[in-house]
């Protein structure tokens, strides 16, 4: 039998020993629930909320017509848990042999929790982790982009391995493509897996809106196929062509070959990513005549009869200064020095229009950039008067001392084509800024229809003759240029244009064509870039129905 | 007494629904809320599956094996406006 006082000290220990039991849960919860409560709220609802941002889908790339150019298509992406792996070495063997930068990083970076072996998966590379049959390799489905016209590449582009456009419009237009993500509060507990109770927007997302081109999906790949042939013919190092409505500033088809597979990741080539019609800026040589001519009859300092003295020869002097031309011509008219492409004859009519010239030049759109927005676009570049030497008005009336893109080209033939109006040229059918037809155009309605007659004499009579078509008026000009390579021009290497314009009734389109160092000897534009014209303004004129 | 009895097992019985009606409607909202999340991956499933399809759709339709295919088999060339030979509408008939 107990003591009373048994009985109490037992009583009291067992009180001590819950006041402390009690004191410690006291302590415990001031800890977490007045101490720490920053910290244990945070921890808490890091747990009941789960923090989701939801990529939107990225818009869509059309053609003119509809046709789908640039689509979504997830992609596989392979990656494990470094710190999880169950069968370590076969893994590291399989990564060895088959991913040796994803080996390299997993032996280098212990500390990773987590690793991309690969991203975007090939169907080959899908195959051999399939035959691996590893639990340590998983795989995730990610958004990719698949582009069904390859020979819209450099103008399409491409994205990055996160979505985003680093190139051509995708990089353009990604803005309108990308969409916002939309981020959102989950409410969830351990047991609701995948599911959730509740959910909060915290930054409503939108949806990537789909744009259209103005391309011609069907007719890119035919005139890519004419492009691609005349490059493979002349064992040419690249060639390009490009395709614009004059009325509102549309591009058909802007082609350049070769280019880069925008469906395969591993991109060797750089540079075949670039839209050279909008990016590289050339010495365009015998095309440019064409404008220095519109400059001299604008002037007024000749008519198409004058007769110019052509020297008889390939070369002579003027103040000084040697002049070269292909073929030697005597007494011409003016019309003939154009359509025979005579530098003589141009540079002497060129002397009267004097620094008046590079007014003309920047007039009609060169030395300064388009408008298109395209990324990267060169503004090209036009000597001013005040670094002229005596060279200097020579070289600028057949070609030299003045860089331009091929757009820019185009888009001063179809001030021509408009009657002095110049136009944006555009490659999203919602960006069209309609043509003043208001406004005073750039030049008098004579000296176009004048040049225009130029233009159609050269195409039935001159150096372009095999850029003519018959029942339509085609006028066109060619030019062979000299390629400055690392300061000092290289005559084994030349670049063929061919420019012009073609009309039926109201339809009227510009093309422009260019072959970049084509092998052979006594190449010239005329058998090189005209042609490709000639098979141009069919594609074209067949797709259009303009029969 | 009855009436009292009456008001206190009838305000108990009237709050017991409230609060079965309460938890019903919110374990039917969870229910919900699963069978709509579930649609949504549904939906996300056969989204995946169309831009499958299309992307087949379309790899199918690439324009060079179709060149290839019409000028091997096919023994096609590609037009030449030459060859076009305009017909009227009276001609036609």
């Amino acid at each position: 039998m107990l003591s009373h006082t048994d009985i109490k000290l037992r009583i009291t220990f067992v009180f001590i020993g819950f006041f402390i039991l009690y004191a410690l849960i006291i302590m415990n919860l001031y800890n977490i629930q007045i101490r720490n409560t920053a910290f244990y709220t945070q921890l808490g609802l890091q747990q009941y909320y789960g923090l989701h941002k939801h990529a939107p889908t990225r818009g869509l790339v059309y053609d003119r017509n509809g046709t789908l150019l640039a689509l979504n298509q997830d992609c596989l992406s392979a990656f494990l848990l470094p710190k999880q792996l169950k069968e370590r070495d076969a893994t590291l063997l399989f990564l060895k042999n088959h991913f040796p930068q994803a080996y390299q990083q997993l032996t280098t970076k212990k500390d990773k929790q987590f690793l991309y072996i690969k991203r975007n998966l090939s169907t080959q590379q899908q195959e051999l982790i399939a035959a691996l049959g590893t639990r340590d390799i998983q795989l995730l489905r990610e958004p990719h982009r698949f582009y069904p016209v390859s020979a819209a590449a450099p103008v399409i582009g491409s994205i990055d391995i996160d979505g985003n456009g680093i190139i051509g419009t995708e990089f353009q237009y990604n803005h309108l493509l990308a969409g916002v993500p939309t981020t959102c509060y989950l409410e969830k507990d351990a047991r609701s897996g995948n599911y959730y109770f509740e959910k909060h927007n915290q930054v409503d997302g939108t949806q990537g809106a789909s744009i259209h081109l103005t391309l011609d999906g069907n007719l890119q790949f035919l005139i890519h196929e004419a492009v691609k042939s005349t490059v493979e013919k002349f064992k040419a190092l690249e060639g390009y062509a490009l395709v614009m409505n004059p009325d509102n500033g549309e591009i058909i088809t802007m082609v350049t070959y070769p280019h880069f597979d925008p469906n395969d990741s591993a991109v060797t080539d750089l540079t075949q990513t670039k839209n050279k019609i909008v990016t590289e800026a050339y010495e365009l040589g015998s095309v440019i005549k064409t404008f220095a001519a519109l400059a001299a009859l604008q002037e007024g300092v000749v008519t198409p009869d004058e007769l110019i003295d052509c020297k008889n020869s390939k070369t002579t002097y003027i103040d000084g200064r040697k002049i070269n031309t292909p073929h030697a011509h005597g007494i011409l008219p003016f019309t003939d020095v154009v359509a025979l492409s005579n530098n003589i004859g141009t540079a002497i009519v060129a002397k009267r229009v004097g620094t008046r010239m590079y007014d003309h030049y920047t007039r009609l759109g060169f030395g300064t950039k388009t408008g298109i927005q395209f990324p990267g676009e060169h503004a090209g570049f036009v000597n001013h008067p005040d670094n002229w030497s005596k060279q200097s008005i020579i070289s600028l009336s057949y070609g030299y001392e003045i860089t331009a893109t091929l757009l820019q080209l185009a888009c001063a033939l179809c001030i021509i084509a408009n009657n002095g109006r110049p136009i944006h040229p555009t490659l999203c059918l919602y960006d069209k800024k309609p043509i003043n037809r208001t406004s005073k155009p750039l030049y008098d309605v004579q000296p176009l229809e004048t040049i225009k007659s130029i233009l159609e004499h050269t195409t039935a009579h001159g150096t372009a003759k095999h850029a003519r078509i018959n029942g339509y008026r085609v006028m066109s000009k060619t030019g062979t240029a000299i390629l400055l390579v690392d300061g000092a021009y290289d005559e084994r290497k030349n670049i063929f244009t061919c420019s012009g314009i073609i009309e039926k009734g109201d339809y009227k389109r510009v093309i422009v064509t260019f072959i970049n160092q084509a092998q052979g000897t006594r190449l010239f534009a005329s058998t090189v870039a005209a042609p490709l014209f000639e098979q141009v303004a069919q594609h074209v004129l067949i797709n259009d129905r303009i029969l | 007494m009855f009436k009292r009895r009456l008001f206190f097992s009838t305000f108990v019985t009237i709050h017991l629904v409230f609060v079965f009606l309460q938890i019903h409607k919110h374990t039917e909202f969870i229910h919900e809320s699963y069978r709509k999340q579930k649609n949504e991956k549904l939906y996300a499933k056969l989204l995946t599956e169309k831009d499958t399809l299309i992307h087949k759709i379309h790899t199918l339709q690439n324009k060079e094996l179709i060149k290839q295919y019409a000028q091997t088999q096919l023994h096609m060339t590609a037009l030449n406006l030459k060859q076009i030979k305009k017909v009227s509408d009276a001609e036609s008939y």
